[in-house]
């Protein structure tokens, strides 16, 4: 079991492939992988055009996934991970990562604070506390993310689907 | 598997023309139907839905079937579509979506304003074929692909739940281009010529 935050891509393969005006998560390159191993993996849209992912496999596909650098691992597989636990660049790699998506420092501050007094779960549930909306802007031929604001899938019911 | 029983058949396509319920969408290009497959000849490189049925389904459960009754040698998937938007200049909604010719891969898709984003993982294990079925199932805020040979057996491709948009929704149908027939490789549709299949929808509102 793990935890990924994975970058979507324009899709190589399958339906869609090539169209500018789609994203497929690159976790699921390693749909075969994961599926061979009996597992199962789901995810939720978040800021920056990003998805937090859990995916259940084998230890060897894990490591896989984790080589890819569009799959970032998070240091904890299990969302009732107390933070603290961590050391301190984890941390300080999670806020970075929540800034990069496009939350600013002072939100963070106030909602998850340096990390070190709260679990996992609240850390990814303030990650996936809000997304934009995307639209694919026909004379760039981008998907731009830059539509109001909507919620996102619940942490937990991804955590429930790949128990 | 088996299909639901409370479906009703919506259109079988076996005219020369596209039934009174049913209208492509401007950008797509120009559309001819006969009595044996609907082509689309693509003229403006759109990837929006190239038909879809004016009445309203759903919200709560919906399920959409085609059968895809003939495709080209490089023809690229046939993907039925759950959309919110009567002008599908920017559509919302969902997505199912089937790979051909040996792609063996099927997607979900949120669709917003055009946009469209795979949601839950991909299904590896299907080899479309002639004559194959394809049904995508709402069921609340759970969307699920399903893959048949025979209409009745289904075969469970993907499934996950998304409540961006809760419908309810019109049905529509993508299937791309066949560059066999002059079409052009890529990441755009512009100018094929698109021979697919013969699809014949059962909806339960």
């Amino acid at each position: 079991m793990a935890w990924f935050l994975v970058s979507y891509k324009t899709p190589t393969s399958g339906p869609r492939a090539g169209m500018a005006n789609t994203r497929v998560l690159a976790l699921d390159d390693y749909t075969p992988l994961i599926l061979a191993d009996g597992g199962a993996w789901d995810a939720t849209e978040v800021l920056g055009n990003k998805a937090l992912a859990k995916v259940r496999a084998s230890v060897a596909t894990l490591t896989t996934i984790a080589d890819d650098p569009l799959c970032v691992r998070l240091p904890f597989d299990t969302l009732d991970t107390p933070l603290a636990s961590l050391p301190l660049v984890a941390r300080q790699r999670i806020r970075t990562a929540l800034k990069n998506a496009g939350y600013t420092l002072l939100e963070i501050t106030a909602n998850v604070g340096d990390l070190s007094t709260i679990t996992a779960r609240e850390a990814l549930e303030f990650f996936a506390s809000r997304r934009h909306k995307p639209r694919f802007d026909t004379v760039t031929q981008q998907i731009v993310l830059d539509g109001t604001i909507v919620a996102c899938r619940s942490v937990l019911d991804v955590d429930r689907v790949t128990v | 598997m088996a299909a639901p029983l409370n479906t009703t058949l919506l259109d079988d396509f076996n005219r020369g023309t596209l039934g009174s319920t049913w209208t492509t969408v401007l950008g797509s290009g120009l559309k001819t139907y006969s009595s044996t497959q609907v082509t689309t000849v693509d003229t403006t490189g759109g990837d929006n839905i190239d038909v879809y049925n004016v009445t309203l389904f759903g919200p709560t459960n919906i399920d959409a079937y085609a059968k895809l009754t003939t495709y080209g040698a490089t023809g690229t998937w046939i993907e039925l579509n759950l959309i919110s938007d009567t002008t599908l200049g920017s559509p919302d909604g969902y997505a199912y979506a089937e790979a051909l010719n040996g792609a063996n891969n099927s997607r979900l898709f949120r669709i917003d304003n055009g946009a469209y984003t795979q949601i839950g993982s991909s299904y590896t294990g299907w080899t479309a074929a002639v004559g194959d079925y394809y049904w995508i199932e709402k069921r609340g805020s759970t969307f699920t692909g399903y893959n048949s040979t025979d209409g009745v057996n289904w075969t469970q491709a993907t499934s996950t739940s998304d409540s961006t948009y809760t419908g309810p929704f019109y049905i529509g149908l993508n299937l791309p281009y066949d560059a066999a027939s002059g079409g052009i490789a890529g990441d755009d549709l512009r100018g094929g010529t698109v021979t697919f299949g013969y699809p014949v929808w059962l909806v339960s509102a």
